[in-house]
């Protein structure tokens, strides 16, 4: 029933610097559910091992939604009765998943006197080993019954329904000012995950996970919702053209953003099959409207 | 759960496989194709936006106005070749005398910007202009886009008093971000334009200037527009090595006017003053 893909681009900045990639991807795709979800490592200075963060995010969000869903039946009977508390449930196992990861490696790998060098011995004193493996996290779930997913920190969540329309009903950093900040490595953080839920009624094509290095290598965000509808509506042929994505988000960090750039997906094949005339429309249109936006900002006052 | 289904993919494990991929794909991984259906969503270079506000109140018709258009029409290749590297610089101009206008409903793209030929007439209205500016120069205004941006340029010039209460426009605009960090300069353009008044709109006296005739309304224009917009477009770091602290946005700020003041006056000296009395050089 599902199907997906997900890249982690290193950005044009750390290929010039040297730097590794701070960003994460994986997708799972399972019998009755799917599951996209990136991870942003931080990468500043006290963050020296958030690669390694945003990695065990990824993992610990995908074994959390493979936990939940253990009962599947009673899963997917209980959750649309108390979505608020399982979600937050979700996001509570999320973190200590994280948490227990990033403890044994740490256990594993005493931080090295190289890691410590740019900090005098009060400046490392002070900061929690949680702070060095500091990320984002944007997970997104999908299936016949529901369309569910949470977010931690910056980056993008876009559902293409089965119109071929866009949406990101997790708003962007101007909607959640206070999430932008946010943290898997935050003493609260399983406070601050931003969350959404469909139900059923609302049919859903795909769904995509970004982190922000993406979403800023636009220059409007009508292309960057438009660029999600194309993707879906060329997922009939995935094996093909997951090579073209990946060839874009490279383009798109050379000559643009210059971050790391991740994008996961997942796609419900029905829905997609059934609606691929819709979709397809939906994505001449936006090209249309796309073309009348341009002569409209072109015209003077 | 089949491993198939999953892909785990973290750069950090698979540096050198990318290197080794990119290097074999060349130029070629980087080429656009127009046959990509992606193609139709364009990639954004961080951007700069300039933003000119101009005073086309009456007392600026004649030799001012039309020396002022003639050299907004040279100083627009110029500025192209600020940006061709990694900024796409974009230009919006807003003029004020009897009420406030914008050129255009939103900055264009420095490649694509004409400029529309002003003409002068009715009163000051500076307060209004700042106001305009600060209700625009916001991410639900003129300055949405998801890219990246650089404080923008903001170069006010003038050659009069306001005729209305700049002071609660200015206290407005004080108060905008983008204002605070953004690189401010200021031209007085002959005998009446207050310098004061002007340097409480940049906030020093090193990026004020003053021109007194044509000429130098020319090279003040194109000193101070393609310097701020140079400055405006560099990533300074944000780190400083001597003592290897993060240096926070304001500091950064502070070095990006400082430095344009000094090159401003540095500029400015090696011109010369130009001999023509205002009277006679207009």
């Amino acid at each position: 029933m599902f199907k997906g893909f997900s890249h982690s681009e290193r950005g044009a900045s750390h290929d010039k610097k040297g730097t590794v990639c701070q960003d994460s991807s994986l997708f799972g795709v399972r019998e009755r559910y799917a599951v996209a979800v990136v991870a942003d490592g931080h990468g500043s200075k006290k963050h020296f091992r958030s690669d390694i963060g945003s990695k065990c995010a990824v993992e610990a969000g995908l074994e959390t939604i493979d936990r939940f869903y253990e009962d599947a039946e009673a899963f997917e009977k209980n959750f649309p009765r108390n979505r608020k508390s399982i979600l937050n449930n979700i996001g509570k196992q999320i973190i200590s998943n994280w948490n227990t990861k990033i403890t044994e490696h740490f256990k594993k790998n005493p931080v090295t006197d190289k890691e410590k060098e740019p900090f005098t011995a009060d400046e490392f004193e002070a900061i929690p080993f949680e702070s060095y493996y500091g990320t984002t996290l944007i997970l997104a779930v999908m299936s016949p019954l529901f369309t569910f997913g949470l977010q931690i920190g910056d980056g993008s969540l876009v559902t293409v329904l089965a119109d071929g329309r866009a949406v990101m009903p997790l708003g962007y950093e101007e909607d959640n000012p206070a999430n932008i900040t946010a943290s898997m490595c935050n003493a609260n953080a399983a406070s601050m995950f931003d969350t959404f839920y469909f139900n059923g009624t609302r049919k859903v094509a795909a769904i995509y996970t970004s982190t922000d290095g993406l979403y800023t290598s636009f220059g409007n965000e009508y292309d960057f919702l438009d660029y999600h509808s194309i993707i879906t509506s060329q997922m009939t042929d995935l094996e093909s053209f997951k090579e073209t994505v990946f060839r874009n988000m490279a383009k798109r960090t050379h000559y643009g953003t210059e971050d790391d750039i991740s994008l996961s997906c997942v796609v419900n094949n029905e829905v997609l099959e059934e609606n691929l005339a819709k979709i397809n429309e939906t994505v001449a249109k936006n090209k249309q409207r796309a073309q009348e936006r341009k002569a409209k900002m072109l015209a003077k006052n | 759960m089949s491993q198939n289904d999953m892909n785990n993919t973290n750069a950090a494990e698979n540096t050198e496989a990318a290197k080794v991929n990119t290097a074999a794909a060349g130029d070629n991984l980087l080429d656009f194709d127009d046959d990509d259906p992606l193609g139709a969503t364009a990639v954004s270079k961080k951007s700069l936006v300039i933003f000119f506000l101009i005073d086309t109140s009456g007392s600026m018709r004649g030799k001012k106005m039309g020396e002022l258009n003639t050299v907004m029409e040279e100083l627009i290749p110029e500025i192209r070749r600020v940006g061709e590297a990694d900024t796409d610089v974009k230009i919006a101009v807003l003029t004020f005398s009897t009420g406030v206008k914008w050129m255009y409903k939103a900055p264009i793209s420095v490649e694509e910007f004409q400029w529309s030929r002003l003409e002068a007439n009715g009163v000051t209205s500076m307060g209004e202009a700042f106001s305009e500016l600060s209700n625009r120069m916001s991410r639900n205004g003129f300055l949405n886009s998801p890219s990246l941006s650089f404080a923008p340029v903001i170069f006010l010039m003038t050659d009069g008093y306001p005729s209305d209460d700049y002071k609660k426009g200015l206290e407005s605009l004080q108060t905008n971000s983008w204002y605070k960090f953004g690189l401010k300069a200021a031209l007085g353009i002959g005998n009446e334009a207050n310098d004061d008044m002007l340097a409480e709109f940049t906030g020093n006296k090193e990026t004020v200037v003053h021109a007194y005739s044509g000429n130098q309304l020319a090279q003040m224009i194109k000193i101070v527009a393609v310097t701020a917009s140079q400055i405006g477009s560099k990533s300074m770091t944000l780190s400083d090595e001597n003592s290897n602290q993060e240096l926070s946005e304001e500091d950064v700020y502070a070095s990006k006017q400082k430095l344009l003041g000094q090159q401003i006056q540095e500029l400015v000296g090696q011109d010369g003053k130009d001999d023509v009395s205002f009277d006679t050089g207009w």
